[in-house]
């Protein structure tokens, strides 16, 4: 909300400080100020008034901040008005006093509609509102000041001589002075004659009883509206303006009669001496009492307050004290401090008026003990130092995707309220924004004129979403891709970082089965594997089907393993115990088997690690599918490495493994030694 | 034969071998099987005993002499060849550096990991917990009531689901589902990512990243909360990072404060980063209000403490001086790959 700097002066007579001073001053003590902009011989005060404090909507919050945090005197005139005019004719009803909370109103007769005084059209204009005449502008000016919205009718357009407030009928419609039309429903209360909505309660007022030039009696509103309704309203209409947002903050319903008083001192007229006032007992605002301890200060605080200046605080806020001893006070909290409930809330007034910054840096004293590891946040960090080490590049994408990404795939969660379509879903994987970026970076670096490597890898782990019977089932993923520009060597690639990213993490009996009963066609069937690590399977490793890749825009080929972390989680260790460095010396043997082409290359290795003791390792040297060998076949050339822990191995014992390996070989159909 | 005459000789061509195929010829000249020293060697058995003594001893000395000063010559002969090699090498240092090819982890990743660090050793315990949020969790639970203006504080997105639900607006929910399970004393952290409704711009996104704290004993007090803020702003910018507190409102603290660090680049002076302020707002904190502690089943006469929470993606905007939130969700390599 915008402050006039000359006006929050007004209430004082001894001269403020600088601008820049002030806003200091009240930053630090009651509200930041964000901007402070010149204006003529004015200067702009902007601050951001809190939710709580719905009396700092208005001139005199401020002033009285102003007056707590600097001592300055308020210069508090008395404000007097003199009621001339006999009682009018209008009659209220209030068909809602659970919505319309008190609602009181006078009239006022030969008035002169015109334009208002120079000061008072500077002060609007300086708060962004535009003057109107004379009888609006000082509404206006009124809420502008007291905090308090009021209404002014002309009185003679009243169908009936009368003002209902109820809820709208279905089908009613109003014409507002915005120049909009609005339709109105039961939900909406409004302020109506015998005949018409003349305006929507507490939001807008409508053109059927306006003020025009002619207008000479008028009757004037202030009311005090239930902060629900009027946000329901509000929202409901897309419609917020100066009244509405005083009263959703809740403001103080004893500000009423006072604001009437004050409009009536500001335009010219005769006043009618009755006055309405609608204020159901139950609506009435109670007296609170707050009785606090005074060792809560130094409790909460960490900072001793003198009593006296404790005292002195507490009347700068025109909190009365009621009762006072040594170690509590019984205070009394005026109504337009509705949001003065707790102690607590004391406690705070008293700090930011004494100052915040007479706090000292305290650094608690307790027992020292070794926060609770954390295992996801563990495993995960270090999960991503290993992906880092191994080359790939983190990346954080939307947990949202488009209405075009979504492809028909069901159980996807949808935003009531989506801020485009570009987000309207939560994301079901981390797949499909991961791809995104495989072409996007490949276009920017053909752009720069930048060679393209032969291998793009990225990840993220983050969360996604699928709707469930009960609600939302939302699982924390990580997700690799490889982008390779040779499809084979993508694929291996893929494999051998996931299976360095699982040994680091301490899991070594993993292993890769083809998926049977996968229905994802994000993932080519023939292509695709899963990850398993104790017969339970925690992700898949495998090729990204060609129609997602064109979906999303990325050129072939991708590879990508997708893991739900919980379960990789718990298989993670970080025992590792040391094996001796071997003593005795390894012998090495290679052999090329020659095999048909559909033959798994794991079931070679796997016959080649079930034959004979002492087998080190097992590599793969080669893998040739040429001409030159008979048709249908393939060649593995293998090397084998012996080592025993406790002796050197003599040649002979290596051969008669050898002979058996190649015997267990050639029962294969099919199979043979190439020699 | 003058055995001076030989010395002098073979000293001379030991100084003047260029390498050390010539100093191999002038050992074999002189000190081989058929070399001139070893001749002379030989015929001294034909000398009486007093000659061969004497010229037996000068014979040993010129031998021992020449043999050190051959060793010391290959010496020099040997670095001066490895330095003729390295001296053939050309390496054009001027040349472009091969750019070694390694991973990146995202900057926000990075700033995370060190808070961690910072509070972990400070005793907090780290926490996290669902994005998809129930508003009990999200508002209820910390004193924020249904159709009151304060929720709209927090713009929110709702989900299209049986159950009412919402992505949350804070990591708040994280430290009231932890008090729900968990007694005094609590000193935890809770990073995240959270959700808001709003128009996008450079320093505002849809999601990003929050980090709150919780701590609650007996006795903690706001003074506390300037001092272990005070001394993470230290630890994570460095140096004597000077904070203030100033009022403010959150519906789950009481007295709630709004945290400012003084301008790291203008040290309180005013300059553009801080917008002329000397100051820069680093996030909300205060005393947990009475009625969270009683919405997750704790005494508030017993048990007192603070909560803070602030910005990750601003806190890594700082320490690399990003200008633009959005980078951070762009997946654009040419940022990812400075960090």
């Amino acid at each position: 909300m915008k402050f006039s700097y000359n006006w929050i002066q007004s209430y004082f007579l001894k001269k403020l400080s600088k601008p820049d001073d002030l806003a200091e001053i009240l930053t630090l003590g009651s509200f930041e100020v964000k901007d402070i902009a010149k204006d003529k011989g004015d200067y702009i005060l902007e601050m951001d008034i809190t939710p709580n404090r719905p009396d700092c909507l208005s001139y005199q919050g401020i002033a009285r901040e102003v007056h707590a945090l600097t001592g300055m005197i308020l210069n508090n005139s008395l404000l007097k008005i003199i009621p001339n005019a006999k009682a009018g004719n209008i009659k209220v009803k209030n068909e809602e006093p659970k919505e319309c909370l008190r609602y009181c109103g006078r009239e006022m007769f030969n008035v002169r509609v015109g334009e208002s005084s120079k000061l008072i059209k500077d002060r609007l204009v300086a708060n962004g509102l535009q003057p109107i005449n004379s009888i609006v502008d000082a509404a206006n000016y009124v809420m502008l000041e007291t905090g308090q919205p009021l209404h002014v009718f002309d009185a003679q357009k009243l169908e009936g001589n009368q003002i209902i407030i109820r809820h709208a009928k279905k089908g009613e419609e109003i014409d507002a002075l915005d120049e909009n039309k609005y339709k109105l429903d039961e939900s909406i209360l409004i302020i109506a004659d015998g005949k018409k909505p003349l305006a929507i309660a507490g939001i807008k007022g409508g053109k059927g009883a306006a003020i025009s030039k002619y207008t000479k009696h008028i009757f004037i509103e202030s009311a005090n509206f239930e902060y629900k309704g009027i946000r329901k309203t509000s929202r409901k209409l897309g419609l917020r303006t100066d009244a509405s947002v005083r009263y959703e903050y809740g403001i103080d319903r004893n500000m009423c009669n006072y604001a009437l008083d004050k409009f009536c001192s500001l335009v010219k007229g005769d006043i009618s001496k009755a006055t309405t006032d609608i204020y159901p007992t139950v609506n009435r605002v109670k007296s609170r009492t707050i009785k606090f301890d005074l060792s809560l200060i130094k409790k909460i605080l960490g900072l001793d307050i003198p009593l006296n200046q404790v005292v002195s605080i507490l009347k700068s806020l025109d909190i009365k004290i009621a009762k006072k001893n040594s170690k509590s006070l019984d205070i009394l909290i005026p109504s337009f401090r509705s949001d003065l409930k707790i102690p607590e809330d004391i406690i705070e007034e008293l700090g930011r008026i004494y100052g915040l910054n007479r706090i000292e840096p305290n650094l608690p004293i307790y027992p020292l003990t070794i926060p609770k590891r954390n295992e996801s946040v563990y495993w995960e960090s270090h999960m991503k130092n290993i992906l880092k080490e191994l080359g790939f590049i983190e990346t954080y994408n939307y947990s949202f995707i488009s209405h075009k990404d979504a492809r028909g795939i069901d159980s996807l969660i949808e935003l009531e309220n989506p801020v485009s379509d570009e987000f309207r879903y939560l994301r079901p994987n981390l797949i499909f924004n991961l791809l995104k970026l495989v072409g996007f970076n490949l276009k920017i670096k053909q752009i720069q004129g930048k060679k393209i490597g032969e291998y793009l890898q990225l990840f993220e782990i983050g969360d996604v979403f699928k709707k469930t019977k009960t609600g939302v089932e939302e699982k924390r993923m990580l997700t690799g891709l490889i982008w390779a520009e040779k499809e084979k060597n993508g694929f291996l690639c893929a494999k051998s970082l996931l299976e360095t990213t699982l040994k680091k993490l301490g899991i070594a009996s993993y292993y890769f089965d083809v998926d049977q009963n996968s229905s994802d066609d994000n993932w080519i069937k023939s292509k695709t594997a899963e990850i398993n690590i104790d017969g339970k399977t925690i992700g898949h490793l495998g090729a990204i089907s060609l129609k997602t890749l064109k979906d999303f825009d990325s050129p072939q080929w991708v590879f990508a393993f997708n893991i739900e972390l919980e379960k990789l989680i718990k298989e993670c260790d970080e025992e590792n115990e040391f094996e001796e460095i071997p003593r005795f010396p390894a012998a090495i043997r290679d052999i090329s088997i020659l095999l048909p082409r559909e033959v798994r290359v794991a079931k070679a290795l796997k016959l080649l690690n079930n034959v004979g003791n002492n087998l080190k390792d097992v590599d793969l040297l080669d893998m040739y599918e040429g001409k030159e060998l008979p048709s249908g076949k393939k060649n593995l050339t293998c090397r084998l490495i012996y080592q025993a822990k406790d002796k050197t191995l003599s040649g002979q014992e290596i051969d008669l493994t050898m002979q058996k390996i190649i015997k267990e070989l050639e029962k294969n159909p099919g199979w043979g030694i190439r020699k | 034969m003058d055995l001076k005459e030989i010395g002098k000789r073979a000293e001379n061509e030991i100084r003047t071998a260029q390498n050390q195929n010539d100093l191999k010829k002038i050992v074999q000249k002189y000190l081989g099987k058929t070399g001139e020293i070893t001749q002379i060697l030989h015929s001294l058995k034909n000398l009486s005993n007093n000659e061969k003594k004497q010229l037996g001893q000068d014979v040993n000395v010129l031998k021992t002499e020449l043999m050190n000063l051959i060793s010391s010559k290959e010496i020099i002969l040997a670095q001066e060849e490895l330095e003729e090699i390295e001296n053939k090498t050309d390496i054009d240092l001027t040349m472009p550096a091969r750019q070694a090819s390694v991973g990146h982890l995202h900057p926000i990743t990075q700033v995370e990991d060190r808070i961690i660090e910072i509070f972990s050793n400070l005793g907090f315990e780290v926490v996290q917990g669902p994005e998809a949020e129930t508003e009990w969790y999200n508002f209820d639970a910390l004193n924020i009531p249904k159709d009151h203006p304060a929720r709209d504080l927090w713009d929110t997105f709702w989900l299209k689901t049986e159950k009412k639900m919402l992505l949350r607006t804070h990591t708040s929910p994280v430290q009231v589902r932890y008090m729900e399970k968990h007694v005094p004393p609590i000193k935890i952290i809770a990073p995240g990512r959270i959700f808001r409704y709003e128009a996008t711009d450079s320093s505002h996104e849809i999601n990003f990243y929050q980090l709150e704290g919780l701590m609650i004993d007996r006795d903690i007090t706001l003074s506390d909360l300037k001092g272990i803020i005070e001394k993470f702003f230290q630890a994570f910018f460095g140096g004597e990072t000077e904070i203030r507190l100033r009022p403010s409102f959150f519906p789950f603290t009481e007295p709630s404060v709004e945290v400012d660090i003084k301008c790291l680049l203008c040290k309180g002076k005013g300059c553009s980063a801080c917008s002329q302020r000397g100051w820069l707002e680093m996030g909300g904190a205060g005393m947990v209000h009475p009625e969270v502690l009683k919405s997750v089943g704790l005494n508030p006469k017993q048990w007192q403490g603070f909560a803070f929470g602030m910005g990750l993606d601003r806190l890594t905007m700082m320490k690399y001086k990003v200008d633009n939130i959005r980078l951070f969700y762009s997946g654009d390599l040419r940022f990812l790959e400075q960090f």
